[in-house]
């Protein structure tokens, strides 16, 4: 479980302006949750993964990660929690399996080979284990350290930017490598840029800039910034058939686009039916009938756009 | 305890296949033996002709150093190699410094401290781990090379004189 409360950081830099990276930050993630943070380049969502694994102060605020206190069980959370930094960090001149017992010993693992060893082989590196990580590709370095966030177990994990720099398949790979996780109990906090990732893996997304925007579900998220809309394919489109359906109750708003009426509307599941008897008896003939689903990356955008004209404004 | 041996193991493992790290503890050192060995051969060689202790060419305030029943040549070699004893001190300098800075550039070029700071390991231990690695090759190789020097002193015919003061305490 982790649980942050007004997170803030301020770098202060000399001879320029305080960069104001994270200001009151307040989430809640719960157990076995896979939570998505999103936002723009420099939003400040490092700086805060960076918070919440103990590695940097919070300027104000604080969290409780496992129950622990930041600043307080420092020690305990390093143990409790695995964090996959930004860039992989290998030591370049060692071989994989090497780089992972080095970490396993840091983190007092107690079969130190075994749990190298199983890591290496469900990550595919398995056969490259005496190489030396120098010559890895960046999607190996990426896996061998999602493996060295692994290997104590750890019940919370940071993710931060698990998929870039991925090509699909091994993106595809990590992608269902999170899913077990997650389905293992584990809980995720996962940084990312790919929003169709986000909408697949996550349970909840947080869209952050500097201080979190939104809140919620995907699905909750569609609702609420485009509320839901339903696409009828006619074979062709009378336009009275528009005043037909806007006189249903519950009907917000309806247009013709492209031989499909677009309905938007509160409630589908009743309305739908009565649209479309309504529809027949009027003469259409209707092909297809289907939920118009945003897409996260849509609704990524106007929230981010939303919020800079808030910042304008103000 | 575990930590710190985790931090030494991994330091030489890395540090050691840097080509720059290899040539300052192997090569520098190795230069510092040969070079005053090959000063005394060449000074064993012409330096019959000093006859006492005074006929030599050194600083007055040094003569005292030398036994009354020395020669010149061996209180001029005397001479010499204190200042080349200098050198096997500064051994325990050079490495550690190689070491230490290669191993904090290194972490910062890799970006391998993040991870590294994240793990249970604490600062105390992680500076422990690190120093104990650099400083241990130095003080071994600093006794190793300054052994194999008094090894080779008797096969370049340099009197037990001589010998005796670079082995005593100075
Ligand atoms: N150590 C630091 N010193 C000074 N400023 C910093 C430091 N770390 C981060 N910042 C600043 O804090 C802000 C947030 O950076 P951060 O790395 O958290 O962004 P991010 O959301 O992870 O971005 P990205 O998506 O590009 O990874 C940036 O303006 C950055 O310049
Ligand atoms: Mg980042």
């Amino acid at each position: 479980m982790i649980e942050i409360k007004n997170l803030t950081k301020i770098f202060k830099i000399k001879k320029s302006e305080d960069i104001h990276a994270v200001v009151d930050l307040s989430l809640s993630v719960a157990e076995g949750e896979v939570f998505g943070f999103l936002g723009p380049n420099g939003a400040g969502k490092t700086t805060t993964v960076r918070m919440l694994t103990s590695l940097i102060a919070p300027t104000e605020g604080t969290a409780w990660i496992n129950g622990f206190k930041l600043g307080e069980n420092d020690q305990e959370i390093r143990r409790s929690v695995g964090i996959l930094t930004e860039s992989p960090g290998m030591y370049e001149r060692l071989s994989a399996f090497k780089n992972l017992s080095i970490y396993a010993n840091l983190y007092d693992v107690n079969d130190v080979d075994g749990q190298v060893q199983k890591y290496l082989q469900m990550l595919g590196l398995w056969s490259r284990r005496d190489d030396a990580v120098g010559g890895f590709s960046k999607g190996m370095r990426q896996k061998l350290a999602i493996a060295r966030t692994l290997l104590h177990e750890p019940h919370i994990l940071f993710l931060d930017e698990p998929t870039s720099g991925l090509d699909p398949e091994a993106a595809s790979l990590v992608r269902s490598f999170i899913e077990e996780l997650s389905v293992q109990g584990r809980t995720i906090f996962m940084c990312t840029h790919n929003l169709n990732e986000a909408d697949h893996l996550c349970n909840r997304i947080g869209i952050f800039n500097t201080s979190l925007i939104e809140v919620d579900t995907p699905a909750n998220l569609r609702q609420k910034i485009y509320g839901r809309k339903v696409v009828f394919h006619l074979r062709a489109v009378d336009p009275k058939w528009i005043g037909v359906v806007e006189k249903i109750p519950g009907v917000i708003e309806v247009k013709n686009v492209e031989e499909k009426l677009v309905v938007s509307l509160e409630d589908p599941e009743s309305i739908n039916p009565v649209i479309i008897r309504d529809l027949v008896n009027a003469g259409a003939d209707i092909l297809f009938v289907g939920e118009l689903r945003h897409s996260l990356e849509e609704i990524y955008l106007q929230t981010i756009r939303e919020s800079e004209t808030e910042k304008v404004k103000s | 305890m575990k930590h710190i041996r985790t931090i030494i193991d991994k330091e030489w493992a890395e540090v050691f296949k840097n080509r720059m790290v290899l040539f300052a503890t192997i090569f520098i050192p190795l230069i510092f033996i040969v070079l005053p060995l090959v000063m005394l051969y060449i000074t064993n060689q012409g330096m019959d002709d000093f006859t006492s202790a005074a006929t030599a060419d050194v600083p007055a305030g040094f003569l005292p150093a030398c036994s009354d029943g020395m020669s010149g040549g061996d209180c001029m070699q005397i001479y010499v190699m204190n200042q080349f004893l200098l050198l096997f001190m500064m051994i325990p300098v050079i490495i550690p410094v190689t070491i230490a800075s290669y191993s904090i550039v290194g972490e910062k070029a890799t970006h391998s401290l993040e991870p590294l700071l994240a793990t249970p390991i604490t600062t105390i231990e992680l500076l422990a781990g690190k120093s104990l690695a650099a400083a241990l090759p130095a003080i071994l190789v600093g006794w190793a090379s300054f052994g194999l020097f008094l090894a080779a002193l008797p096969l370049i015919g340099v009197s037990q004189a001589v010998i005796g003061y670079i082995a005593g305490p100075t």
